[in-house]
């Protein structure tokens, strides 16, 4: 069982003056951003407003171009150091599930392996059972299909028990059957484990259903941060009102 | 999902390197593995061109005809690395409107094309396989055409002090005692079945040993191995002189030795063998290179630039043509054993000089060999009383043996163009027989 | 006989698969940096690497030659743990220089031919570096296989460099192919041929050894 390094409901993330530059192109700029252990956070915006940006740089994927991030205490800014114990305390599924050439099996026990963690067994079969995929655990990933793939793929994350797991649009392209599998793995994930979510998304129904507070982002900048209920019934700002009304042309 | 096409990439470089190195080891028996030299049809025109200008422009339209005819000559790499064939051939070409394509490989594998029937003719020099190679009906004509000679080279410290010896097979005994460093072609070649025969001669029936380096390569390769090394090797002299040219340092040690002479045949491959042989463009080849212009024309090769010719002609036609060529001296008669030495051998034996009147009178110094010293060698019978010297025209001269042998001073001199004459100080000089070819002891 | 055919292919395995083991532990890791790394120069290597790729095989035995020759520059110093000219060790030294290329480069173009997104998933699972970077060569072990294929391919069949460094002697430096010519000058096509075919056999076995070897690391 994880004991979360930050008591609940205390900030885990403090994103301050957090800038973005690729190739001189400003990608992101968020002056504060508090997110709180335990919490689902959806980000939401449409393309190109930095949300998937914001996750690399909470997994510490990449360096900032200016600002920091004090992540459990510990500062991460431009020089893009952060110690390994704090970085594996953090995981990501992405859109694309992204399996290795190895077994379903294998795929769950990769990021255990890295750890040096080789006496898992149960744990793997428990994640997979999890997810529903106990008995296809021998066979190949390149052979499953993407609702299953991106369901081995939360259960690599899931066996590694993290204290915040990332999920970048985890359910772009799936069916209906297999979105709804898993939010509620992820759903359960958060409350039976306190793992803090942060989930991208470009699906407010999706974030109506899941998070406890939402972000909307546009064009790199925070435009608005609140509660779930308060954000898509009172918006403070006109375009957040026009992107929960599904208003906004992008 | 995207990487499959790259696999397949990596499939397909897979499937060529294996088809690559399929490829590599399997040999064509039916067809001749080296590519051909062939000669510029332009060229022998241009050769013609100084002594009959005229020629020029009429051959010139026949050169398109003078490309079907062609033959293929399987030869020894010493030919053509030294140089021989780019210089006569042409000469052939002019002379025929044949066109050669040589393929130069060891003499183990030309013999195996004639046998295989993949070449018109050959010209190599390996006299038991050539002679089993007619034996076995594989030829129909072989001629001898040349011979040049081979060398015991190495280093000019010759750790194993084989300097100047005259015996190979002994030269090669110190080596093999002292297990100097021996670089062996070891590749069936005419060279390596010579070097065999010598070691064999030297009552060592399979050389063996770290110092045994039986290398598998061509003579410049092995040459440049011993250079390398500082090892002895066994090495024709036209290559080995090539690679002096060329920076060699090894020195030659051991030569003249008769063992190390090697002659070269020209074999006519039997057209039974296959429909595209052409005997009658093989006869035609054999005729040129045995015919005394050619000969002729390999003697002087090498000349201009090593000061001595790398093959000697030897064709029979060439020796017939040659004036008492072979100008030896024979003791015969009332001897205990009669005795014939070649020019060699006698200018080989001790000389001395004498001091006697010349045909017109004059004083001069000539040098030869005591005729009582080459009486003694045959051991004259003691019932002999007359010696009678025979010339190569027919003369003959009596000389009371007792007269004789109490000169001393009488000699056989050496003639400036070949041949001995007598010389004969106190005696009258009808006595001076010019061109003796015979002592007949009476 | 047979005791002499078998010293020709033990000697050819022996020096291709010498060399091929130092050209795989420097060729695979340039290879993996090549393909990952992004540093300034890298073109120019990357052309470097391709340039080696296609190089004459018989030009390194060439340039080796030259290099060990007793007036060469390694040659002349006289080292005495220097490989010598017609030896197995100078063999070795030229099949390595053949080899490298083709292993780095096919493992270099196996690397870039992973997602990029692989490395980032890699790393947003906890690995470090290293284990990312190893974890990328794993993803690419087809290729990598196939780079080493290529680079023993190269070398088991190649004739020119290794007749001229290592001088075709025999039982010291004749190897299948040097064999393979000489029998051929010989005229001996049964012993060539014969020779041939365990060429072929060798390098048959060793692809298919290679394919079953990268399988079972999904039966694992």
């Amino acid at each position: 069982m994880t004991t979360a390094a930050t008591p609940l409901n205390q900030n885990i993330y403090q994103v301050r003056n957090l800038v973005q530059t690729y190739e001189n192109r400003r990608v992101l700029e968020i002056e504060a951003l508090d997110i709180l252990a335990g919490e689902v956070l959806a980000l939401v915006g449409p393309s190109g407003a930095g949300k998937s940006t914001l996750l690399r740089l909470l997994n510490f994927l990449e360096a900032p171009t200016q600002g920091r991030i004090i992540y459990q205490g510990s500062e991460f800014n431009t020089s893009g150091d952060m110690s390994l114990e704090k970085r594996r305390s953090v995981t990501t599924v992405f859109q694309r599930p992204m399996l290795l050439e190895r077994t379903v099996y294998e795929n769950v026990a990769f990021g255990l392996r890295l750890r040096g963690q080789r006496d898992s067994k149960d744990r793997i079969a428990a994640a997979l059972e999890e997810v529903g995929l106990a008995n296809i655990a021998r066979q190949r990933a390149r052979t499953l299909s993407g609702g299953e793939a991106q369901r081995v793929a939360l259960a690599r994350a899931m066996v590694l028990e993290p204290d915040v797991l990332l999920l970048d649009e985890p359910t772009a392209n799936l069916d209906p059957y297999n979105v709804g599998l898993i939010e509620a793995i992820a759903r359960r994930l958060n409350q039976n484990h306190g793992t803090t979510l942060v989930l991208v998304t470009h699906n407010v129904f999706q974030a109506h259903r899941l998070a406890d507070r939402v972000c909307f982002l546009l064009e790199g900048k925070l435009i608005e941060t609140g509660p779930v209920q308060e954000f898509f019934d009172q918006p403070r700002d006109p375009r957040t009102h026009a992107f929960v009304n599904g208003e906004m042309v992008y | 999902m995207s990487k499959k096409p790259t696999i397949l990439i990596y499939l397909l470089i897979l499937l060529s390197l294996v088809l690559g190195a399929c490829a590599t080891p399997t040999p064509a028996p039916t067809e001749p593995a080296a590519p051909v030299a062939t000669e510029a049809p332009a060229e022998p025109v241009a050769t013609e061109a100084p002594t009959e200008p005229p020629a020029a422009a009429t051959e010139a339209p026949l050169a398109p005809t003078a490309g079907d005819k062609r033959i293929i000559l399987a030869t020894t790499t010493s030919t053509e690395d030294s140089g021989l064939l780019e210089v006569i051939l042409p000469d052939f070409t002019a002379q025929t409107g044949i066109e050669v394509d040589v393929v130069a490989v060891g003499t183990g594998q030309a013999l195996q094309l004639g046998v295989d029937g993949n070449a018109d003719v050959l010209l190599v020099h390996a006299r038991a396989r050539e002679d089993e190679f007619m034996t076995n009906g594989d030829g129909v004509r072989r001629e001898e055409v040349m011979y040049n000679d081979f060398v015991i080279v190495g280093p000019a410290s010759d750790p194993a002090g084989i300097k100047g010896m005259t015996d190979a097979a002994a030269a090669l005994k110190k080596l093999a005692d002292s297990s100097a460093t021996f670089i062996s072609r070891g590749d069936d070649s005419g060279t390596h079945t010579k070097e065999k025969s010598v070691w064999k001669a030297a009552g060592i029936e399979e050389p063996s040993g770290d110092w045994y380096v039986s290398a598998g390569q061509g003579m410049g390769d092995v040459l440049n191995m011993a250079n390398e090394q500082q090892a002895y090797t066994l090495a024709d002299r036209a290559t080995y002189l090539a690679l002096v040219k060329e920076g060699l340092d090894l020195v030659v040690l051991v030569e003249g030795d008769k063992v190390l002479f090697n002659p070269y045949g020209v074999i006519a491959v039997n057209p039974e063998k296959n429909a595209a042989i052409q005997n009658d463009l093989a006869n035609q080849f054999i005729d040129w290179i045995i015919s005394v212009p050619t000969q002729e024309l390999i003697g002087t090769f090498g000349v201009a630039d090593f000061g001595a010719p790398l093959f000697i002609p030897n064709s029979e036609l060439y020796n017939a043509s040659k004036p008492a060529a072979a100008a030896a001296l024979k003791v015969t008669g009332k001897v205990t054993t009669e005795m014939a030495w070649t020019e060699e051998e006698v200018k080989a034996m001790e000389t001395m000089d004498v001091e006697a009147p010349n045909s017109k009178g004059v004083e001069e110094t000539y040098t030869g060999v005591a005729i009582n010293a080459l009486l003694a060698l045959a051991g004259l019978d003691p019932a002999a009383t007359t010696v009678t010297l025979i010339a190569n025209d027919g003369f003959s001269k009596d000389v009371p043996l007792a007269d004789l042998q109490a000169c001393a001073s009488c000699i056989l001199s050496f003639r400036s163009n070949g041949g001995f004459s007598s010389v004969m100080p106190g005696f009258d000089k009808s006595f001076g027989v010019k061109g003796v070819v015979e002592i007949v002891v009476k | 006989m047979i005791a002499e055919f078998n010293e020709i292919v033990l000697l050819s395995l022996q020096v291709t698969g010498i060399a091929l083991f130092f050209s795989t532990l420097i060729g695979i890791p340039v290879g993996v940096a090549m393909g990952m790394a992004r540093f300034p120069g890298r073109k120019l290597v990357v052309a470097l690497l391709y340039t080696g790729m296609g190089f004459p095989p018989v030009v390194v035995g060439l340039f080796v030659y030259l290099l060990l020759s007793r007036s060469g520059p390694l040659g002349s110093l006289g080292l005495s743990w220097m490989a010598q000219l017609f030896t197995p060790g100078a063999m070795i030294i030229a099949q390595t220089v053949i080899s490298f290329p083709l292993v780095a480069g096919f493992t270099m173009a196996a690397v870039m031919g992973v997602d990029p997104a692989v490395r980032q998933q890699v790393m947003a699972l906890g690995a470090t570096s290293r284990q990312a970077a190893l974890t990328i060569l794993s993803e690419a072990r087809i290729g990598v296989i196939v780079s080493i294929i290529a680079g023993f391919g190269g070398i088991i069949s190649e004739v020119g460099a290794v007749m001229l460094v290592g001088g075709n002697i025999e039982g010291r430096t004749r190897v299948l192919t040097t064999a393979i010519v000489l029998e051929t000058r010989k005229g001996n096509f049964d012993l060539a041929l014969a020779l041939g075919g365990v060429l072929l056999g060798i390098t048959f076995i060793a692809n298919l050894a290679m394919l079953r070897l990268q399988g079972k690391s999904f039966d694992r």
